[in-house]
């Protein structure tokens, strides 16, 4: 049970970060100032980490990381800026539902096949989205 | 920039982080998340520059408070994760911290006395089943 415990451990820990996002947002803080503070703190971490494996860099690691960065800071910022003028019920949920993108992308390039399950949620993050684009506060 | 655009710019950037998160899911993730979060500062910082806000110096320390306070949670929750997945199954471990996002949801509603109406309800129940049925 140890996985369990750890699980909600990180379950726990993704939440309160998001709620955090919340929190920011109603305090009108700097999103740029609060992204980079967020961002440098666990690059600060990561580098402690990093020290005591040895690690070894390579071009295309160096590519993927520097593209998830790029899209990370953004993905913060937009995510900050929207919960400044709408509810995190309507914020969390459509982000979340981004899942979408990644299925077509695994349609599209890696030529995965579309099974019903697939389809079903598919259509469920749509029919989300929908619910809740029209919302207001 | 309406707060639309700004969900939508969320929705798709975070769409890309995954994709791209499940390329480099063959590399150490200490150091992919070193390299990618090192970018995303520098860039961060830079915006900072370019786009200035008028703050207040209490207001800029919220800020950076708030933002070491999310760093830390965010980090230890990955290596929660991270170690989860290194004795348990994915396909199990991976829906459940995909479901967080409505902890926070529900903290906000508690806190914040955000409005839940029929819709909202069930657009969130059907996210809900979306997340289950493509986790899975």
């Amino acid at each position: 049970m140890e996985w369990l415990l750890l699980t909600l451990l990180a379950f726990l820990g993704f939440g309160f970060q998001d709620f955090f996002y919340k929190v920011a947002s109603s305090k009108r803080c700097n999103s740029y100032l609060l992204t980079f503070s967020f961002l440098l703190t666990v690059t600060l971490i990561s580098f402690i980490f990093c020290l005591f494996q040895g690690l070894s860099l390579t071009s295309t690691l160096l590519f993927l990381g520097m593209t998830n960065g790029i899209l990370f800071s953004l993905t913060t910022l937009s995510r900050l800026e929207s919960l400044k003028e709408l509810p995190a019920s309507i914020v969390f949920t459509i982000i979340r539902m981004s899942l979408i993108l990644v299925v077509v992308w695994a349609l599209v390039f890696l030529r995965e096949t579309l099974n019903f399950r697939s389809l079903l949620g598919i259509i469920f993050a749509f029919l989300a989205i929908y619910l809740l684009k029209g919302e207001k506060k | 920039m309406k707060p639309y655009l700004w969900l939508t710019l969320a929705f798709i950037t975070s769409g890309l982080v995954r994709i791209v998160v499940k390329l480099g899911s063959n590399y150490n993730p200490f150091l992919f998340i070193f390299v990618s979060y090192s970018t995303g500062s520098f860039l961060a910082w830079l915006m900072s520059q370019k786009f200035k806000e008028k703050s207040s110096k209490s207001l800029m320390k919220n800020s950076i408070l708030l933002g070491v306070l999310i760093g830390i949670i965010n980090f230890f929750a990955f290596y929660s994760q991270l170690l989860a997945l290194s004795v348990g199954e994915a396909s199990i471990i991976f829906p459940i911290t995909s479901l967080s996002v409505y902890l926070a949801v529900i903290l906000s509603v508690l806190f914040y006395k955000e409005a839940l109406t029929i819709r909202k309800v069930l657009g969130i129940f059907s996210s809900i089943l979306a997340i289950v049925l493509l986790s899975w």
